[in-house]
């Protein structure tokens, strides 16, 4: 007896089991949908659940907590806004402030930063008129090459040439300072949150440590640079330079105008997107009016017509 | 309305006309609509040089 129930057993479990309807006989169940899959589950497994869902949205709470934590350790000091000329929506670059910034980055900050996105020739017609940015570009040495011997020769810069780099890589930069590479500052303005006015801030901001703060050798404090430990010592002083249209060279000039030269270094389309911005609303206020009153006249047909049933007689 | 009738037979009536009221309307609108808009911006700017290319703009001031 016990051996033909193992065998209808097998029989069944070698057609398939599950897989083919059962055979037709009376249900203890009428069949239905089974919409939820926890409905199924033994008590075990709900617990089992319920404990790994906790431990997964704790584990997620204690990593944010614990994120919060570590952001509110991180003492920033957040630059003020300053009240840039350019700042309005219609308002375009002091040129003779770029022009002085030039003087600036080519006087202090060459020194150790490169610009190498910006050519000799991106100043004609922004800071300088041709002539004077190909003495500009005459002034530096190009190695160019090679010449028809395989040998590179030097050559004063032509108008295509780019600014000349402090060093000729960054391991080079590097090693000179002590470490710290110094950022390439063709789009610094754009590549630092807070902009201009964290670069003027950075520029400006230079101060004794707080008490208990010890810096090493050659760091230097500045409340306003991620970590507050800068490696560049602080460039800008009064009178660092004179510039040659006559500005009183005080700290703060000779910031803001750098700082206008990079943003215009870092946005040279910066005045052209807003006159152009400045067209496309005038013309839009004129285009509009002129398809909204078209739009009416085109559409007045339909909108006064009137759609009456009959019923048939 | 002469003066109206007047304007429609000399530059809309005949397709010829009509074409060249419209080239040379586009023409005159740009320039005025360009230069006008320019002249705009660099009277909110003054002062600035902004993307001037005249020569005389990029002189460095004397003092």
């Amino acid at each position: 007896m016990a051996a033909l129930s193992a065998a209808r057993c097998l029989v069944l479990r070698t057609r398939g089991g599950s897989l083919l309807p059962p055979p037709p006989g009376p249900r203890l169940r009428p069949p239905q949908a089974s919409m939820s899959s926890l409905s199924g589950m033994s008590r075990g497994r709900k617990v089992a659940l319920s404990a790994l869902g906790v431990l997964a949205a704790g584990g997620a709470g204690l990593a944010l907590a614990l994120h919060t934590a570590v952001s509110a350790s991180d003492l920033l000091l957040h630059p003020p806004s300053y009240a840039w000329s350019h700042n309005g929506l219609l308002a375009s670059l002091d040129h003779d402030s770029i022009r002085r910034g030039y003087q600036v980055y080519k006087q202090v900050c060459a020194a150790c930063h490169s610009m190498e996105y910006l050519a000799f020739r991106n100043l004609i017609g922004v800071s300088h008129t041709e002539a004077e940015a190909k003495a500009l570009a005459e002034e530096v040495e190009v190695v160019d090459g090679p010449d028809e011997n395989g040998e590179m020769f030097t050559r004063p810069g032509k108008l295509s040439d780019y600014f000349p780099k402090p060093y000729p890589n960054p391991e080079a930069a590097r090693a000179a300072n002590n470490g710290a590479l110094p950022p390439d500052l063709s789009y610094i303005i754009s590549a630092r949150h807070g902009g201009e006015d964290y670069v003027f801030s950075l520029l400006t901001g230079y101060c004794d440590p707080p008490t208990g703060v010890v810096m090493r050798e050659e760091l230097h404090y500045n409340p306003y640079f991620p970590g507050q430990a800068i490696t560049m010592a602080p460039p800008i002083y009064n009178e660092v330079l004179e510039f040659e249209d006559g500005t009183p060279a005080t700290m703060s000039q000779i910031a803001k105008d750098v700082c206008t030269f990079l943003r215009w270094a870092a946005e040279p389309e910066h005045d052209h997107r807003k006159r152009m911005g400045m067209k496309m609303l005038i013309m839009v206020g004129l285009l509009v009016p002129l398809i909204y009153y078209l739009k009416r006249h085109r559409w007045s047909v339909l909108k006064s017509r009137k759609i009456a049933y009959r019923p048939p007689k | 309305m002469p003066l109206r009738s007047r304007l429609y037979s000399v530059f809309f009536r005949r397709t010829s006309a009509f074409a060249l009221t419209i080239a040379l309307g586009a023409v005159v609108f740009e320039r005025a609509f360009d230069q006008g808009a320019d002249a705009f911006y660099e009277r909110l700017n003054r002062g600035e040089n902004c993307g001037n290319t005249s020569s005389t703009s990029m002189r460095p001031k004397k003092n």
